[in-house]
């Protein structure tokens, strides 16, 4: 049992002084993860730099043109959180980093409870205090609740009110500045998730656990194949501002962006072509679907037909993920464990 | 819906066993049932919740269904208990008859509390030693229950500190020596660590009559959540950490306390062998025959086996997710991995020897169906 190899020790220097030019990094799978997955973080980190300057121009001079550009960029970063979001590996599992950009499942509701907190008491609000209390104050939900909750909207907390607006300015500072944080860190990690071969399975199996938690927690639970067995549109995530079903296209396309082409690359490398091309077939055949469904699950839940084709979507979902669980896993020996996925 | 008879029909009809079954097959539940050797919570393949044991002939006894996923146990001394603990941030325990494979009874943290999944009985068998989470206070704790009287809930000892996990009772019988993780955890927060920023980890040493705190060890790192653990008959403690740090980082994973001189340090270990750790370590157990301790790392697939008394390392084995260990024999150990193999690891081989195959996902700890005398 002799040192066999010093992988960790590697200094950055290395994979500089092996004389990788871009083009040839680009070449490799994780090279491609890497870069795609990186400028995702990059349109997380703009998108909610975005949504907090429309956040304090609106409270500084508040207008319904101003409130509107507000929630349509709440949106839009919500939705490049999403397509980040079945990456759970490397920075983003750094100090609850996910948990802060959304905090979902939700049952006890204490998103809600977290605000009104806030919202109830004069302690100074800023970026640093709403970082160091709870998870449930710090992300897209409790923006969203500001934004679009009725126990909110239609009473005298209704934005622009001043301690929601300064909450909600808050909680804006807070995600750009966790964006921020977490592109900056995947740059860091570039070095080392080219050279550690581990890192190719890591994401593999990211993908797949992204896609159960789409199928089980974002369509079965909400359409009760799952759990109770009884329909409930408030365990689909973003039911407040009624977008469940444009957040989880944005997680499929999300994976379409940033999985699908290091996925090619390492099947090529691997002589399975096909199994990739299956797969991408697969997703775009779910991602079809979107085309003829609302924005939100919750009126699909009332009618037969509405049930029908969710479960026709919830289908093809699981299908998407069998193609990675099932011959990509077998090609490429992945093992996913259950110590090792979820151990104590 | 099965019934219970109808789960132990099927899970044996399921069981296939490599490689106890060179002994002769007797009727499994009549007068001459052979003892039980190993309980441990168990996953299906269709994810739900048991307590399962395994007799020393390698059948399965009992596959009792559970509310909540499990996590370790421990066994009565000399008595017919073995308690199995919710895991975290659960709040159930459960006792089961070792002599009838059946749940005597389960147990409740109460309105407040949760339980970290580990416990240990005192010498005599009466007492129970729990650890658990006041989450309204997060204040970390040592719950005692009568197991003499019903599992009646005698006292509480704080531990000033947050997320105690696993303890081990001193072969002095009066010294109970505690991991402290160091995690915030909250039910309505689920399995989130709610206060990695600024965790305090550590190894305490607690005199289990009055709670009295009598050592305090702390790890080099403040995101080195002291974890498991387990202890010599010469008092050598070796624990094992998990990192919450970055992923790339390299920090040390165990602990060693030698309690007759106090003499705390975190043995090194190659770089090489401490990476394909993965920050992780899942069970220690500890020979009681020979200077030998396992430490298990279902993320690095591998177990590794130490010298505890030098730190040395002796020897990797590839386990596939590889997390309950148990100490076997004189000089062996026995391992659980969640695809369902059991093993026997020795220090004098770098192959694990298959001692079983079940058609379950073996959770993260071992519990001895008998109790082993230290």
């Amino acid at each position: 049992m002799k040192a066999t190899t010093t992988l960790l020790r590697l200094p950055l220097m290395a994979a500089l002084t092996l004389g990788l030019s871009a083009q040839a990094m680009a070449q490799t799978p994780r090279a491609a993860w890497h870069a795609q997955i990186g400028h995702g973080y990059e349109q997380l980190a703009s998108s909610t730099a975005t949504f907090a300057q429309l956040t304090s121009e609106y409270c500084a001079e508040p207008t319904d043109a101003g409130l509107l550009a507000v929630k349509e960029q709440w949106l839009a970063a919500f939705n490049s959180w999403q397509a980040v979001r079945f990456v759970d590996f490397g920075p983003i599992e750094q100090n609850t980093r996910a948990w802060k950009f959304q905090f979902w499942p939700d049952p006890k509701n204490l998103t809600a409870s977290k605000a009104r907190y806030w919202l109830g008491n004069d302690k100074p609000i800023d970026v640093d205090a709403l970082s160091r209390d709870s998870v449930a104050i710090q992300g897209f939900p409790a923006a969203e609740y500001l934004l679009y909750d009725p126990q909110i909207t239609d009473g005298e907390r209704a934005l622009p009110a001043e301690r929601t607006c300064a909450l909600l300015t808050g909680i804006s500072g807070n995600l750009k500045q966790n964006a921020e944080g977490l592109a900056a860190d995947w740059g860091q990690l570039q070095s080392r998730y080219l050279e550690v071969n581990d890192y190719s399975n890591g994401t593999l199996t990211s993908a797949m656990h992204a896609l159960e938690i789409m199928a089980d927690w974002r369509l079965a639970a909400p359409l009760g194949v799952r759990g109770t067995g009884r329909p409930n549109p408030y365990l689909a995530d973003a039911w407040r501002s009624e977008q469940s079903l444009v957040t989880l296209r944005a997680s499929l396309q999300g994976m379409a962006d940033f999985f699908v082409p290091g996925l090619n690359l390492l099947m090529a490398e691997n002589n399975a072509a096909d199994l990739a091309e299956q797969f991408s077939t697969q997703l775009n055949k779910t991602l079809a679907h979107f085309d003829g469904l609302p924005a939100d699950i919750t009126p699909l839940l009332e009618t037969e037909e509405g049930v029908a084709s969710l479960t026709a979507l919830l289908e093809d979902v699981r299908a998407t993920g069998a193609v990675l669980t099932g011959p990509v896993a077998v090609k490429l020996g992945v093992v996913r464990g259950f110590n090792s996925s979820d151990g104590d | 819906m099965l019934s219970r008879r109808g789960f132990l029909k099927a899970s044996l009809a399921g069981a296939s066993v490599t490689a106890v079954s060179a002994c002769s097959t007797g009727t499994l539940l009549g007068r001459s049932a052979p003892p039980l050797e190993l309980v441990s919570a168990v996953n299906d393949a269709e994810g739900r919740h048991y307590i399962g044991g395994v007799d020393s002939r390698g059948q399965q006894r009992f596959q009792i269904p559970v509310a909540e996923r499990c996590h370790g146990g421990c066994p009565q001394p000399h008595g017919d208990h073995v308690v199995v603990f919710a895991r975290r941030p659960g709040r159930e325990m459960h006792v089961i008859n070792t002599r009838t494979g059946q749940l005597e009874r389960s147990v409740q943290a109460g309105d407040g509390y949760h339980y970290y999944g580990h416990g240990v009985y005192s010498p005599n068998a009466r007492l129970l030693y729990v650890t658990m989470n006041n989450y309204h206070t997060s204040a970390g704790l040592v719950r005692v229950y009568d197991a003499f009287d019903g599992y009646r809930q005698v006292a509480d000892f704080d531990l000033q500190g947050i997320g105690p996990h696993e303890l081990r009772l001193h072969p002095d019988g009066n010294t109970l020596i505690v991991a402290l993780g160091g995690i915030e955890t909250h039910p309505d927060y689920d399995r989130i660590k709610l206060n990695l920023d600024r965790m305090e980890p550590a190894l305490l040493l607690l005199d289990r009559h009055c709670g009295e705190i009598t050592a305090r060890y702390t790890p080099s790192h403040h995101q080195l959540s002291c974890r498991h653990l387990d202890v010599s008959p010469d008092g050598v403690v070796i624990a094992g950490y998990q990192y919450e740090g970055p992923e790339w980082e390299t920090p040390p994973l165990l602990a060693r306390l030698d309690t007759a001189t106090g003499e705390f340090s975190e043995p090194e270990l190659p770089l090489e062998e401490l990476a394909g750790l993965r920050n992780y370590t899942a069970s220690i157990a500890i020979s009681r025959h020979a200077p030998l301790a396992v430490i298990t790392a279902p993320l690095g697939n591998r177990a590794i086996i130490i010298n505890y008394r030098t730190g040395e390392l002796l020897q990797r084995i590839a386990v596939q997710d590889v997390a309950g260990a148990l100490p076997f024999g004189e000089r062996d150990f026995v391992v659980s991995s969640g695809s369902g193999g059991v093993y026997v690891l020795s220090a004098d081989s770098d192959q694990a020897t298959p001692y079983g195959s079940y058609p379950v996902r073996w959770d993260n700890h071992l519990t001895p169906g008998q109790f082993i005398g230290t």
